[in-house]
């Protein structure tokens, strides 16, 4: 008879998160693998650059390495907390980038040559990309936990420290904003609707 | 709602081309986050006990060093001092039940109510 917790994949990351604090190595390595993925998208989506958002998702990781001994299992939901934790160390950066002019912003990384077939699929995601930079920082940080992340309204809310109605309002506002940009975009490139 | 709208969301398609551009950490990034994960584990987590050392100097670290060692030695001491010191103030057990005192309560208990009726009818 197979048990749920035979499956470490089935261990809730809280319990992992004691393990870990226990003195557990293979807990570190599940945390590891299960959240840094998440954690580095969010990252890149907010920031738009995979170096800076690498740097911030390790750091993420560090605090909830840091914060695992103290831990009090049932406050709060370990990926709530470090969705809260990337989105204040991007704003943190965002807001330093701005202050040194938005002509500095990096645009989104090419890393790899796409093929043919997906070449508007990419050229799409990047002006996406493009778009989320220039919303002011809270509304992409709601657009991309809504539409990115595919996470509920009250998750954001607890995130963003703020009410239901108030991340409604600042994912309405950042759609708005986005889909104005994007129709400019959408001519410029060519790119079909 | 946000989302129960009956009409299709205009930026769906550009939701799905970004959310297509899978984001994964590399193999470097992985390293770095688990090296930082063991070092903080290392720093909270009591080192396992190395059994290489004398049995003497694990039990010293065990029970706190010579302080808590100082403390024990001292309580024992007390304990013995207390267990052979005369106990000029109090009476043996064998002395208490023969002496007067004990006698006094043997007497209370004979003042019983069958007696009253006897002495009543005499």
């Amino acid at each position: 008879m197979t048990m749920p917790f035979d499956d470490p994949q089935a261990v809730p990351t809280e319990a992992l998160l004691r393990l870990y604090a226990n003195g557990d190595a293979e807990a570190s390595r599940l945390l590891t693998a299960r959240l840094l993925p998440r954690v580095l998208s969010h990252a890149t989506r907010l920031l738009g650059n995979r170096a800076e958002a690498e740097e911030v998702a390790q750091d993420a990781m560090l605090r909830l390495w840091k914060i695992a001994p103290d831990w009090r299992t049932g406050e709060a939901k370990v990926t709530t907390w470090l969705y809260r934790v990337v989105g204040n160390l991007c704003t943190d950066r965002l807001r330093r980038r701005r202050g040194v002019g938005l002509e500095d912003v990096p645009e989104p990384e090419d890393e790899t040559a796409s093929p043919a077939d997906r070449i508007q699929e990419r050229a799409r995601a990047d002006a996406l990309q493009a778009a989320l930079l220039r919303l002011p920082e809270r509304q992409a940080q709601a657009v991309v936990l809504r539409h990115i992340e595919e996470l509920g309204n009250s998750e954001i809310a607890q995130i963003m420290d703020i009410s239901v109605e108030a991340v409604e309002s600042l994912i309405a506002r950042g759609k708005r904003t986005l889909t104005a940009d994007l129709t400019r975009q959408r001519e410029e490139l060519g790119i079909s609707e | 709602m946000t989302d129960a709208s009956e009409k299709p969301d205009p930026l769906e398609t550009e939701f799905a081309s970004l959310k297509a551009q899978a984001v994964l950490p590399g193999d470097d990034l992985m390293a770095r986050v688990m090296a930082d994960a063991e070092a903080e584990q290392a720093a909270f987590v009591a080192p396992p006990v190395d059994t290489r050392r004398p049995f003497r100097i694990r039990f010293m670290a065990l029970i706190g060093g010579w302080p808590s060692m100082a403390g024990l030695v001292t309580a024992g001491l007390a304990g013995v001092w207390i267990g052979m010191a005369q106990p000029a103030l109090l009476v043996s057990g064998t002395e208490a039940l023969f002496s007067g005192d004990a006698s006094m309560a043997l007497d209370d208990l004979d003042t019983g109510f069958g007696l009253s009726v006897l002495e009543g009818a005499l």
